[in-house]
């Protein structure tokens, strides 16, 4: 027999090597003098880099404080950050939001007076000779009625379109303060932005911007992205767009004010349009664009008026929590003979037919749902988002690969229920289950009619830290075993998946593992229970681990409850069955 | 000097820092802006191009990189993709990235210079100073008072 310390020294070593192994990068060396090619070890390679290898580093971290942080490495570092162009500044950096605003006055004026001296200067040694320019703008910051810097804000503008940015991005919000909220006066872009003639992106956002309604005549000649969201917006631009900017692909207005109706044509280019109304102020929506392939539209007025004329290249629509009815559903659909991806979350209908020759992905919900006719010989992927399971169903399911169903919180995943849905899909090869309510799993007594859909091959559970719902130990402990007997009568997969983080999900796969390791020793179990066994059921078990598509790896027992604590959150475990 | 292969595909040779030699497609080649300029310029043509800042060991990872890319332009990007990831793994640590980032730089190949970048910025992402000091054996050498004065400019950001 294995001492037991030196099994425990044998895990920490296999633990460490598995983790040496999936950690990227490789195992930290200190500048220690007694490994043995210190020469090699200690030398700094990368700072010897030439500088525009280095900035082109600093320009690819994801925010602005990993370039900070970046600074404080070397004197080189810091040479190379003093001439890296910053191109995010968001308030949020000095510690500033909407929310805290009335906090602490001294500290907020303090924290504002920095921010506005950090973007100003940044900006400015952008435009000294030799400097490196950024192509990209983008700026987070509030306003309120004791601070608005306007005549700033401007200037800025007039910085960021010398420098001749391809990218920008701006997100004014206004003090959450309703007090004074009559006080603030909304920021206005200034014309000079309009004279930036080499954007190809451009998103508005916040409360605080207002946009001026009459736009030059080709104002932003190569724009092709355009987000407006939250801001206040004349429909007389929306109607100049044609002219200002004929090539824009993507435009997206969402919850923005001032509208009652959206008009777009003449635009040649046009791919995505997406329309999002949760101030439900627009009546009528207008397009008429042949090269539009996208379209999406969502919590807008129940009388909204939807006109797509001449969008029969129409390849995915979605309508999310609207209330298009059936009859406006059947127009449109007919009307795109290409589609092949539609998503249809309406809260208006209880019953609806989808029909769809190139139909591939099929996403459905509705809070009133029940009867779902589909008729689509192409489908491939079809999901279903509701609080329940519909009462009837009927779908095609010739070329069907993929099925998801979705059931929100608040319901209980009846298994009997679950089954006669999964009943409908013959061919179900993997089945994804949420798992975000605290009451799991009730599956009838007797049963002996419910017959195990053997086609399931991969089950994938996402459980977050509300599943399972709080109580103590034993509470949860019950409510696993309830969960797994349910899922295991339902279906008998080869492999369980566990997906999503790590930690809130180690109780569960512990409790698993301890219910597979024991198995053998609860024989007497199928005596006492109604549930046919399905521990019984089972030959062997092998268990492996994933990260993205990285390449797997096995695991025992030991090894996953020695390292179920430290491993981080972006890898997945998989249980492998035999039955 | 230039051979003709059976394809009629133009070879020619690379001779790496340390004499060794290395003979690709043209194609495969001129991915490199800088070798495709040198061709341009004649210098293929008496003999070997000579390419004095890079190492055999690295001339080869990069003809690598400069294959599959050469070959695999209507491939499914997402298999680039993989083959990408696989091959800046190989690399095995920062080392061999930095002396891949300089053949990269010297030679002027945008789509290995871009993929390196990404690998080593990802390396530096979300970790304290500290840790990128260790992991890249980068000197501290700031006297104390610079430090104290980098330190204080940062403080807002970290508060």
């Amino acid at each position: 027999m294995e001492k037991v310390e030196d099994r425990i020294g044998r895990l920490r070593k296999q633990a460490r090597r598995y983790l040496d192994s999936v950690k990227d990068p490789p195992p930290l060396k200190g500048p220690d003098i007694n490994t043995i090619d210190t020469n090699i070890a200690v030398t700094d390679r990368i700072s010897m880099l030439p500088d525009s290898v280095l900035v082109h580093i600093l320009s690819l971290l994801p925010t602005t404080e990993d370039v900070l942080c970046m600074r404080l490495m070397s004197r080189t570092w810091h040479r190379i950050w003093s001439s890296f162009p910053v191109w995010e500044y968001s308030e949020s950096l000095f510690g500033l939001s909407a929310s805290n605003y009335g906090v602490d006055p001294p500290k907020v004026e303090r924290m504002r007076e920095l921010f506005m001296g950090f973007v100003h200067r940044s900006l400015v040694r952008q435009l000294q000779p030799g400097k490196f320019q950024a192509d990209k703008f983008r700026l987070h910051m509030t306003f309120s009625h004791t601070f608005q810097p306007t005549s700033q804000v401007d200037e800025w503008m007039r910085l960021v379109v010398q420098i001749g940015v391809t990218e920008l991005d701006l997100d004014i919000d206004l003090d959450l303060d309703h007090r004074y909220a009559h006080l603030v006066e909304h920021y206005e872009l200034p014309r000079i932005v309009f004279s930036a003639k080499k954007l190809t992106v451009l998103k508005l956002r916040g409360s605080g911007l207002l946009l001026y309604p009459d736009l030059d005549v080709k104002c932003w000649p190569c724009l092709q992205e355009l987000c407006l969201r939250e801001a206040y917006i004349d429909r007389g631009m929306i109607l100049k767009l044609k002219v200002c900017c004929p090539l824009i692909k993507n435009f997206a207005l969402v919850d923005c004010l001032g509208l009652d109706r959206v008009e777009l044509a003449g635009l040649m280019k046009l791919r995505k349009v997406q329309v999002i109304d949760k101030s439900r102020t627009i009546m009528e929506i207008e397009i008429d664009a042949l090269s539009l392939e996208t379209f999406c539209y969502g919590y807008g007025l129940e009388s909204c008026q939807l006109s797509l004329t001449a969008c029969e290249n129409l390849k995915v629509l979605e309508l999310e929590n609207c209330f298009i009815g059936q009859n406006v559903l059947a127009d449109l659909l007919s009307a795109f003979p290409a589609l092949k991806k539609l998503f249809f979350h309406d809260n208006s209908v209880h019953s609806v037919t989808i029909s769809g020759q190139q139909l591939e992905a099929l996403q459905l919900g509705g809070f009133n749902l029940t009867e779902a006719t589909i008729n689509a010989p192409s489908l491939q992927s079809f999901k279903y988002a509701s609080l329940k399971t519909p009462s009837w169903f009927s779908v095609d399911k010739s070329s069907l690969q993929k099925v998801t169903l979705t059931l929100f919180s608040s319901q209980s995943y009846c298994f009997a229920e679950l089954q006669k849905y999964l009943g409908n899909f013959k061919q179900i090869k993997l089945l994804t289950l949420h798992v975000d309510s605290d009451t799991v799993a009730c599956i009838p007594r007797g049963t002996d009619d419910i017959s195990v859909l053997c086609d399931i091959q991969c089950v994938r559970l996402k459980i977050s830290r509300q599943s399972f719902g709080g109580g103590n130990h034993v509470k949860r402990q019950r409510r696993y075993k309830a969960f797994l007997d349910g899922l295991f009568c339902t279906c008998r997969p080869q492999s369980l998946l566990l997906v999503s983080g790590w930690g809130s999900n180690n109780e569960f796969i512990e409790f698993l593992y301890d219910n597979l390791k024991h198995r053998v020793k609860r024989e007497e179990c199928c005596m006492s229970s109604d549930i046919r066994c399905w521990l019984h059921g089972l030959e062997g078990i092998h268990i492996e681990y994933s990260s993205g598509n990285a390449s797997k790896g096995p695991l025992s027992y030991e090894d996953l409850l020695d390292l179920l604590p430290t491993i981080p959150g972006k890898y997945n475990v998989h249980f492998l069955f035999k039955w | 000097m230039s051979i003709t292969t059976e394809n009629n595909e133009k070879m020619i040779t690379l001779m790496s820092s340390d004499g060794e030699e290395f003979v690709v497609e043209e194609a495969v080649a001129a991915q490199s802006q800088t070798i495709k300029h040198l061709i341009e310029d004649g210098c293929s043509t008496e003999g070997s191009i000579p390419l004095p800042n890079v190492t055999g060991r690295v001339l080869s990872e990069v003809i690598q990189y400069c294959k599959k890319h050469s070959s695999s332009d209507d491939k499914e990007e997402k298999e680039l993709e993989a083959w990408d990831a696989e091959f800046v793994k190989a690399a095995d640590d920062h080392v061999a990235l930095t002396d891949l980032m300089m053949a990269a730089n010297f030679l002027d190949i945008k789509g290995l210079l871009d993929l390196v970048a990404q690998t080593l910025a990802n390396m530096i992402t979300g970790k304290s100073p500290e840790e990128v000091r260790r992991m890249w054996n980068i000197k501290n050498d700031f006297t104390p008072e610079e430090a104290e004065k980098v330190r204080k400019e940062n403080q807002w950001a970290f508060e």
